[in-house]
């Protein structure tokens, strides 16, 4: 009978998509950030999320691991927002949040490579419905990534502002890996 | 008093006074964005209004915030109590 390994952390692999604004409305761009972030158990019943790349990002809940995802977006997509207001040049800040980008959680990557390694040797992704709905990836062909494009007032003006609302299908995956 | 698993903001600072010595607060319109170490945390919420210092921040931010700034995790735990399981789950076994 094959051994099964408990897993209480999962590497997961976010794409988020947001439109931002820089200082005093002097540009517009939408972002698309592809990265890792690791879930933990907390507390009773929840869990916590926090990014490998950037460092320094984090958000989760005590309702579950849906409700902790969705608040982790949250907070990212704030970040953004928060970052993009701070350039008034845009490609100061595509090249700054790039560097960003590969700013990396040391102690969050070694979890992140740990759970990637427990998953592939058998461990319990079904036995967890809250996360078993997410599809599971190689997590070999996902590197964090960025995509800046930048919105004429029209396009800005048409996009909506509303968190959540222009979003990539997936926001989420679930990472594996094959490499022995 | 602080709900069990959140930590009012102000019991934050003062365990960032007495743990992260020379760390840095940057209030943004979310967030405030903490530096300390060459590290930064850019996720520990505001609150309402200006960052009231009354307001209850959720535990997980703390542990992200202590972890990220590689902040002393005993430290922590002495100012803020409600920390000492995390810290004590972080121990090698």
């Amino acid at each position: 009978m094959e051994e099964t390994t408990e897993v209480s952390t999962y590497p997961l692999i976010y794409t988020f998509q947001a439109p931002v604004r820089g200082a005093g409305g002097r540009w517009s761009a939408l972002v698309e950030v592809t990265g890792r972030a690791v879930m933990r158990p907390y507390l009773d019943d929840g869990w916590w999320l926090s990014s490998v790349e950037p460092e320094g990002i984090s958000g989760g809940s005590r309702k579950g691991a849906e409700a902790a995802r969705n608040q982790f977006k949250r907070h990212f997509i704030l970040f953004l927002r928060e970052f993009a207001e701070d350039f008034e040049d845009f490609d100061e800040f595509r090249s700054e949040l790039a560097k960003l980008m590969r700013s990396t959680s040391r102690a969050d990557e070694d979890d992140w490579t740990e759970a990637v390694s427990t998953i592939r040797h058998g461990g319990g992704l079904s036995e967890n419905p809250e996360v078993a709905a997410l599809a599971v990836v190689d997590a070999d062909r996902y590197r964090p990534r960025i995509v800046v494009a930048r919105l004429d007032a029209r396009e800005a003006s048409a996009r909506k502002r509303r968190i959540g609302s222009d979003y990539p299908e997936h926001e989420f995956l679930v990472g594996t890996s094959h490499a022995a | 008093m602080a709900t069990r698993g959140t930590v009012r903001l102000r019991t934050i600072f003062r365990m960032l006074d007495e743990c992260a010595e020379g760390h840095t607060r940057r209030l943004k319109q979310h967030h405030y964005w903490v530096s300390y170490g060459g590290r930064t945390f850019r996720t520990l919420p505001k609150g309402r209004g200006r960052g009231r210092l009354s307001t209850e921040i959720e535990l997980g931010h703390v542990m992200s915030l202590v972890r990220t700034l590689q902040v002393d995790p005993d430290c922590a735990a002495k100012v803020i109590r409600s920390l000492r399981q995390y810290v004590d789950s972080l121990r090698p076994r």
